[in-house]
């Protein structure tokens, strides 16, 4: 039956939003096991974990998908509509960049340099961080929905942003530090690896770039 | 002999219209209770009910115009008052078959501006052009424009109030028990004023109006008190503040869904009884004048009509917009119940024939532009205009077909 009333009411994008950057999140929790194989080189680990991150970023999509089809222009709403679409589209980026990695990784037999372990490593796990700390952030917008952008969670918010720009500095810091030991190591490697690891490890920072990017977009939107 | 079955006609096109305004206008302003998770809808359904019931026969009018808002002048039937009967009939069937019509097609009518179309209807095929107060009918569609355009100011400065006071403070839940009492007295006031003033001065005869105030004052100070001591003790685990709050705020909207539940009762019941009650006096008359009296059981029948409007077919309203908008939480629904509750009894006082559907949507904006809601669909002021542009034509025409069918069987 249709009724006015209850279609005057649209459906909350807010926290379909959130329930994408979950989706988003563990697509980039499987970054750590994926450069965990690749260390190890485990052509069958490898496989089996990048069609894992292929398959979470399809459905990421998905979500996306959903979210874009359920905001039409004529839909009002307490935030630009605009704004929300590019939010969405950066946090949609994350995603891709994973996928990216994992492409990288699957398309040659690369053996990571023993001595560049552990700059890898720590590499990924702060862009895991910065992913982390960004999932702390748009878990908290239902929230600022619920106090109808209320001052005081607007700040709150701001302060949880700072924090995700702090990470992603870190990983930048962490990404130039592992550049500078590749490049010390690579009278040992063949030129294609050198590319290609210095590629992958471009990719990974760029994970922890949209990140902040998807960050920026959240200030926009509650910023007055 | 003809007669008997005239009134027999006239109540139940009276009940019918009744049912429709049940099933419509009330369910309309409940569903945001069930939506917001303040009252099941058993208890929605049961709240609307009695207190559209208490709001027809205790406050609806006791002597109601003999043609609604004078859109026609019953003087021109006054050489012939059955004229006048048949036109009744026509009258609340034309009407009421378009709004049944309506609701099936999900067009937002307006049960006051179906009757005020098919009175033009009767007013054109009784009388002709000159038959119809064509000024009256002006302000009917100025208020096409008022009650969606009403709705949205009082509910957005409403809202802005608990978002600055409450919403918006470091602390939204101390600030919610503090300032909680405050709202309390308001909704009080204003509902006893409506009461006592508006409602039971058939039976209280008219007290002064400073009594009335003062009542009404003493009313909400003590409710105040009351909710400050309760609110001094209540204290919870603090996880998410803004739940914490909604959960304060579910009696409030509890008391204002009674309150336009009783609004609506005392007001749109005119559309269903005034037509009856102008029947039986002219049967009993054989006269023609321009007020009638209402009987207490015809009231009484319009409230029954209401009642089983709602427990038939409008507690399937209630279901689907409950369901629907589940982003409506008591903070919110108690801003646009109270303010939609409070613009209908307003223009009501005025003159100015408003529809509660329309003012609800226009609340519903209004707490919208005060980000009170995370997402409204602009396309239903489509469907609006379309009701208003629709509502008072087809009505004339059902009500001109019916007229003449009745016309042929009576003569």
């Amino acid at each position: 039956m249709k009724n006015i009333i209850a279609r005057l009411f649209w459906q909350s994008p807010f926290e379909a939003l959130h329930r994408h950057m979950l989706k988003v999140k563990e697509c980039t929790d499987m970054l750590k096991p994926l450069i965990e194989a690749f260390i190890l080189g485990d052509r069958t680990l490898i496989e089996e974990r990048v069609e894992r991150i292929s398959k979470l970023e399809h459905e990421a999509d998905i979500i996306k998908n959903e979210i874009r089809e359920h905001l039409p222009h004529h839909v009002f709403m307490p935030v630009d509509r605009s704004d929300i679409l590019r939010f969405l589209r950066e946090e949609d980026a994350i995603a891709d960049s994973v996928e990216d990695v994992a492409r990288l990784i699957e398309m040659r037999k690369t053996s990571v340099p023993q001595d560049l372990k552990e700059e890898l490593m720590e590499l990924v796990n702060k862009v895991g961080e910065t992913v982390k700390a960004l999932e702390n952030v748009t878990s908290e917008i239902k929230v600022l929905s619920q106090s109808s952008f209320s001052r005081s969670e607007e700040e709150k918010i701001s302060s949880l942003i700072k924090d995700v720009d702090k990470k992603e500095f870190e990983a930048d810091l962490l990404q130039q530090k592992a550049a500078k030991k590749l490049f010390s190591l690579e009278d040992k490697m063949d030129p294609t690896s050198v590319l290609l690891l210095m590629r992958i490890m471009g990719e990974v920072g760029s994970v922890a770039d949209h990140a902040q990017n998807t960050g920026d977009r959240l200030r926009c939107i509650i910023a007055r | 002999m003809i007669v008997p079955y005239l009134l027999l006609a006239a109540i139940g096109a009276g009940l019918y219209m009744a049912f429709n305004i049940g099933a419509n206008d009330v369910a309309n302003a409940m569903g945001t209770s069930v939506g917001a998770g303040s009252l099941t809808l058993r208890r929605a359904v049961i709240v609307a009910a009695l207190f559209s019931f208490l709001g027809a026969v205790l406050a609806g009018g006791y002597v109601t115009e003999t043609i609604r808002k004078g859109i026609i002048n019953p003087a021109n039937f006054a050489h012939n008052p059955h004229l006048l009967l048949s036109g009744m009939i026509a009258v609340l069937l034309g009407a009421g078959i378009w709004i049944t019509i309506a609701t099936y097609l999900g067009l937002p009518v307006s049960t006051t501006h179906s009757v005020v179309g098919a009175l033009i209807g009767f007013g054109l095929i009784g009388a002709g052009i000159k038959g119809v107060n064509w000024k009256a009918v002006s302000i009917i569609i100025s208020s096409w424009i008022i009650s969606p355009v009403a709705g949205i100011p009082v509910a957005y400065l409403l809202f802005r109030l608990i978002r600055d006071k409450i919403l918006n403070s470091p602390r939204p839940f101390n600030s919610a028990k503090k300032i909680g009492p405050f709202f309390v007295a308001m909704v009080l006031f204003v509902l006893s004023l409506a009461f006592i003033y508006g409602g039971l001065k058939h039976f209280s005869g008219s007290l002064p109006f400073p009594s009335v105030l003062g009542m009404s004052v003493g009313v909400a100070l003590v409710g105040a008190l009351i909710s400050h001591i309760f609110l001094k003790k209540y204290s919870v685990d603090e996880d998410n503040e803004y739940e914490e709050v909604e959960n304060l705020s579910k009696p409030l909207q509890v008391l204002s869904a009674s309150y336009e539940a009783f609004a609506l009762g005392s007001n749109d019941v005119a559309n269903a009884v005034g037509p009856v009650a102008a029947i039986i006096a002219i049967m009993e008359t054989q006269k023609v004048t321009m007020q009638v009296p209402v009987p207490m059981w015809v009231l009484a029948m319009g409230g029954i009509g209401l009642a089983v409007g709602i427990s038939t077919w409008g507690w399937r309203v209630i279901e689907t917009i409950g369901r629907k908008i589940t982003q409506v939480t008591p903070t919110r629904g108690f801003a646009a119940e109270f303010s939609a509750a409070t613009v209908v009894l307003l223009c009501s006082r005025i003159g100015i024939p408003v529809s509660t559907t329309h003012v609800s949507v226009g609340t519903v904006i209004g707490i919208g532009m005060a980000k009170g809601i995370s997402a409204i669909n602009f396309k239903v002021i489509r469907n609006i205009i379309v009701s208003w542009l629709l509502t008072l034509p087809v009505a004339a025409g059902f009500t001109i077909f019916i007229y003449l069918i009745i016309s042929k069987l009576v003569v």
